[in-house]
């Protein structure tokens, strides 16, 4: 996730010092998703650094003076081609279970029927846990927390019924043929025969 | 300890020249106090399991214990005494009477059973408090939503205090939200009043409320899974925000 763009979002607001930023962070993105103000500190750094925030100092009685920081128009256009940037979840097409099911198929000590339920516990026994911790979320107080928990839900759910669609149609899985490597030849390739050409 | 047991319980339909069956040999034992989830594709004879587990429906062959009574040798009438006193069902279209009161339907077993009209009321009153319903008692079900109705026939099924809550797909007329706000009531139902509650689904989210789930396939049980007993909600809690905000 990019602290970066965090700061340049709440930045965009009005100026701030680096200490408030830090605490809003926490405060308006998520609990859960701990920045460190070590890195709030060293992010701002390089922000001024590629010219997307600057700085006025703000003299204090007790030293050191404070920083407020503020957005450029740099930063606002990096800002904005953030949000117009959509985010790409990966599809996961070399998921671990998967290759486990395909392998399965082959024949071994583990059925795939068995691979599948296995699979299927798991999937439960998480869906389950998460239920509980959305049944001790209060929305009003933690909606951002019961978001995420509902997007959890609904991942889970939807892995539960890739499995079921697979155990529907493990029988024809059975019959599927994995396909073969095709042989390399071996030793100096040999010189291809003129082929006459093709119309 | 447990409470609803069965032996070798199988249900064909159809005649000898082309049985259909739909339950076959199946043993099952559901604990006192435990929420059950029966989970498989549609056919698999999940609705079939139920009834026969609530005396709705005469096995072809083996037997169902509730506690030491056995179901299946029963005469008719005290079956339908056993069911009417024991279970209580609910059922995926509610089966309200429309022209009565949600305080009258919720009344209606105990009536049915002997109980003064009054006290009947009575009862049916603090059943439907209990679901969240003490506002709506003089409402007839047209004038209620969809979750609400399914609320009156929990309070319904409720009122008797059953030995077991039977439930086929009791969510599986109910948009997504009014689906969760019955399952967390009948979630309560086992956690704060003890009940034990089989419940068909083929809902996911319904089941992941349950403390186990069995799946039937052809009309037998191919995966009994516990889900009760596993983690910490701080180490779940920090997965999942590593897994979604990483
Ligand atoms: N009254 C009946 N007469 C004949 N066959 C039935 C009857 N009820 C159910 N069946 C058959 O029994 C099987 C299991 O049905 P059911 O228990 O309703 O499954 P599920 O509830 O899992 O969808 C299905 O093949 C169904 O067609
Ligand atoms: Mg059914």
């Amino acid at each position: 996730m990019s602290v970066k763009h965090a700061l340049l979002a709440l930045l965009y607001h009005h100026p701030q010092h680096g200490y408030e930023l830090g605490r809003q962070i926490n405060a308006v993105v998520n609990t859960e998703w701990d920045v460190k103000l070590g890195q709030v500190a060293s992010t701002l750094a390089r922000l001024k650094d590629a010219n997307l925030v600057d700085y006025e100092v703000e003299p204090t009685d007790d030293a050191p003076d404070r920083k407020v920081y503020f957005i450029t128009d740099e930063g606002r256009r990096e800002l904005e081609s953030w949000y117009l940037t959509p985010e790409v979840r990966e599809y996961r097409l070399g998921d671990a279970f998967y290759i486990k099911l395909v392998l399965s198929l082959l024949g071994g000590p583990v059925s795939p029927e068995q691979v599948l339920i296995t699979q299927r516990r798991e999937l439960f026994q998480q869906l389950h846990e998460v239920t509980e911790l959305l049944r001790q979320a209060d929305a009003r107080t933690q909606l951002p927390w019961v978001l995420l928990l509902e997007s959890a839900t609904m991942h889970l759910d939807a892995d539960l019924r890739w499995i079921e669609m697979c155990e529907a149609r493990l029988n024809d899985l059975k019959h599927y043929d994995p396909p073969q490597p095709t042989p390399k030849p071996r030793g100096r390739p040999r010189r291809k025969l003129a082929q006459p050409s093709e119309s | 300890m447990s409470i609803v047991h069965t032996e070798s319980l199988t249900k064909v339909y159809g005649d000898v020249s082309q049985p259909i069956p739909a339950v076959r040999d199946v043993n099952l034992t559901v604990e006192e106090g435990e929420f059950l989830a029966i989970m498989g594709p549609s056919g698999s004879g999940k609705s079939t399991l139920l009834y026969m587990l609530g005396g709705l429906d005469k096995p072809t062959s083996g037997k169902v214990w509730l506690r030491d009574s056995e179901l299946s040798a029963l005469n008719d009438d005290a079956l339908s005494r056993m069911r009417r006193t024991e279970f209580g069902f609910v059922f995926q279209f509610f089966n309200l009477i429309p022209v009565l009161t949600a305080q009258e339907n919720v009344a209606i077993p105990l009536i049915l059973d002997g109980v003064p009209r009054a006290r009947a009321l009575k009862q049916a009153d603090d059943a439907l408090a209990r679901v969240g319903l003490a506002d709506r008692t003089m409402h007839r079900p047209t004038e209620l939503s969809g979750g609400q109705q399914q609320r009156v026939a929990l309070a319904r099924a409720l009122v008797t205090t059953p030995a077991v809550i039977l439930a086929d797909e009791p969510t599986g007329n109910l948009d997504s939200r009014s689906s969760d706000d019955v399952v967390q009531m009948l979630r309560r139902a086992v956690d704060e009043w003890k009940q034990t509650l089989v419940l068909v689904t083929h809902d996911s989210r319904v089941a992941a409320f349950a403390d186990r789930i069995i799946f039937l396939k052809d009309g037998k049980i191919v995966d009994d899974n516990r889900l009760k007993g596993r983690g910490n909600a701080d180490q779940i809690r920090e997965q999942l925000s590593k897994m979604v905000l990483s």
